[in-house]
């Protein structure tokens, strides 16, 4: 070109969109309805709200108290992110439970999304989704037909039409050496604030953090 | 010779957007899955030291050693067989237990973002390191979800004779979307009858069909040249980076005519090292034009590829 310099090219990252195994999804919705929301504390309900706020909410909602309900498929679609497990639902029945261990109106991608994600919020969040999980592999291992039946919706509909065929080929190599140099990096700092178990009920206990701690303290003020 | 690489994704439209009906009365569990239920209930305990521990290890994508190493320990420690480094990815694993179908694999992400280093349970911005990576997208939490639920379904297995095989892996890189389709290449899922991903969200829910979403490719552009004084002989000198500039320039006029659906993003992820030294070819065989259009043209292809996509 003219810079006189050359180029080559490297797939990093690959993904196909998802979609979703209709008759597991249905029995796994039947299970999230069983299990419902976690009971969230008003310490919670506070945090949350906190965090809202410092996002710029005006009106902060909090933690959701009602189940959204089932995804449905809808005729106009909507561009947004992406997810590498569509190239898995290409190639065996898939459904994804999305369980509630965040709080909503925060942003991605982003060190909002991580305030919530060592407190009670995500621990509870977990727990209800470990149910619905083990809740529907069960189903899965005690219902035969249904096996059967995400089998068939996986032939006989999702890819009845659409052929999958990988955006990688067989020679792309996982991109390996990514972030290494950053891990190296901070690593012997974050081995120092590694969770010691042995030691301390929660994270938060060994962090110092009264949770929910909605201001600074006094000496992270003075830092 | 110096590199500068130039990281460009283009993103696919993806099919639908899910909507959310109605809810009908709660269904109750009732005899296994309520035993299960409670059985969850009083690992709680094992949830919540794998969430905060995980948070505390703060990976990023394809360097998630110390998670791999944690939960491949618990989960030989509970007579999983286990396998590392599948797919050629160093971090990765494949955990199995138990025999014949069906074959369940549960699979959920484990990285975390750069620079998203924060205090949890503040409601105030406090990175623990500055500068440092976080779970800014809580990727920390969904492991202990499958791992909870797979040792509480082994135990009802045992205990009622059932058949199947439980799986276990993780989503890694998925924030370079770097793993699942190698996974998928391999044939690791060629066996299995049916994958439970896990994924955090704000709510709890499942989707059939095309989900919201887009399909992508990220590639990464690596231009060479050749360095020299940038003052004293510059004309020695082919700077990579303008190749860069040029190249970024062209493809921004060409997002004018891209489908509202269709997205691009990129990053300079390497610009040079400093200003004084230019970055040389010794050797360019691609004329301007040809080479551009070439480069172009792949960018193009790909993207024309809407909505399924193939290159």
């Amino acid at each position: 070109m003219m810079t006189d310099t050359q180029v080559r090219r490297r797939i990093i990252g690959a993904a196909w969109p998802r979609h979703f195994n209709k008759p597991i999804a249905l029995a796994m919705d039947e299970n999230i309805r069983a299990v419902g929301l976690p009971t969230w504390s008003e310490d919670d309900q506070r945090f949350a709200k906190a965090l809202q706020t410092l996002m710029g909410s005006d009106d902060p909602e909090g933690l959701a108290t009602e189940l959204s309900g089932i995804g449905e498929p809808l005729e106009n679609p909507v561009s947004g992110g992406s997810d590498d497990i569509g190239d898995i639902s290409w190639n065996v029945p898939t459904v994804t439970l999305r369980y509630p261990s965040n709080v909503r109106g925060l942003q991605g991608h982003h060190w909002s999304s991580a305030m919530a994600m060592a407190t009670p919020i995500a621990h509870k969040g977990a727990v209800a989704g470990a149910k619905v999980v083990a809740a529907t592999m069960l189903d899965l291992i005690q219902n035969e037909s249904l096996v059967d039946e995400a089998r068939a919706y996986f032939e006989d509909v999702q890819t009845a039409e659409v052929q999958y065929t990988p955006f990688i080929g067989p020679d792309d190599a996982p991109a390996i050496e990514k972030n290494a140099d950053i891990m190296a990096l901070f690593k012997s700092r974050l081995e120092a604030l590694y969770y010691d178990a042995d030691q301390f009920d929660n994270y938060l206990l060994q962090l110092g953090i009264d949770y929910p701690q909605l201001e600074p303290t006094l000496i992270q003020r003075g830092r | 010779m110096t590199a500068i690489r130039l990281l460009f994704s283009i993103l696919f439209l993806c099919l639908s957007l899910s909507s959310f009906a109605q809810i009908p009365p709660p269904p109750q569990f009732t005899g296994l899955k309520a035993e299960l239920a409670a059985d969850i209930d009083s690992r709680e305990k094992m949830i919540q030291v794998i969430v905060d521990t995980l948070f505390s290890f703060s990976e990023l994508g394809f360097q998630e050693f110390e998670t791999q190493a944690y939960l491949t320990e618990i989960l030989v420690e509970n007579d999983f067989e286990v396998e590392l480094g599948i797919a050629g990815i160093p971090s990765a694993w494949w955990a199995s237990w138990g025999s014949g179908h069906p074959i369940i694999a549960l699979g959920s992400d484990v990285d975390g973002i750069p620079r998203a280093s924060q205090m949890p349970g503040v409601a105030y911005r406090q990175p623990m390191i500055e500068g440092a990576p976080g779970h800014g997208e809580g990727h920390n939490s969904g492991q202990a979800v499958n791992l909870v639920a797979a040792l509480a379904l082994k135990d009802l297995m045992q205990r009622e004779g059932l058949p199947g095989t439980i799986i276990l892996w993780p989503g890694i890189a998925e924030e370079l979307l770097g793993t699942k389709a190698w996974y998928a290449r391999d044939g690791l899922f060629n066996d299995v009858d049916a994958v439970l991903f896990t994924h955090v969200s704000n709510n709890m829910n499942v989707s059939w069909g095309d989900a919201r979403g887009t399909g992508l490719i990220s590639v990464e552009y690596l231009f060479d040249g050749v360095a020299a004084h940038g003052a004293a002989d510059p004309w020695k000198g082919r700077s990579a980076l303008d190749a860069v500039e040029l190249m970024n320039v062209g493809w921004n006029f060409r997002r004018e005519h891209l489908h509202p659906l269709q997205r691009s993003h990129y990053v300079i992820s390497n610009g040079g090292d400093q200003p004084n030294v230019c970055r040389l070819s010794p050797v360019s065989g691609i004329s301007f034009g040809r080479s551009l259009q070439k480069v172009f043209a792949k960018i193009s292809l790909s993207c024309s590829a809407l909505p399924r996509g193939q290159q």
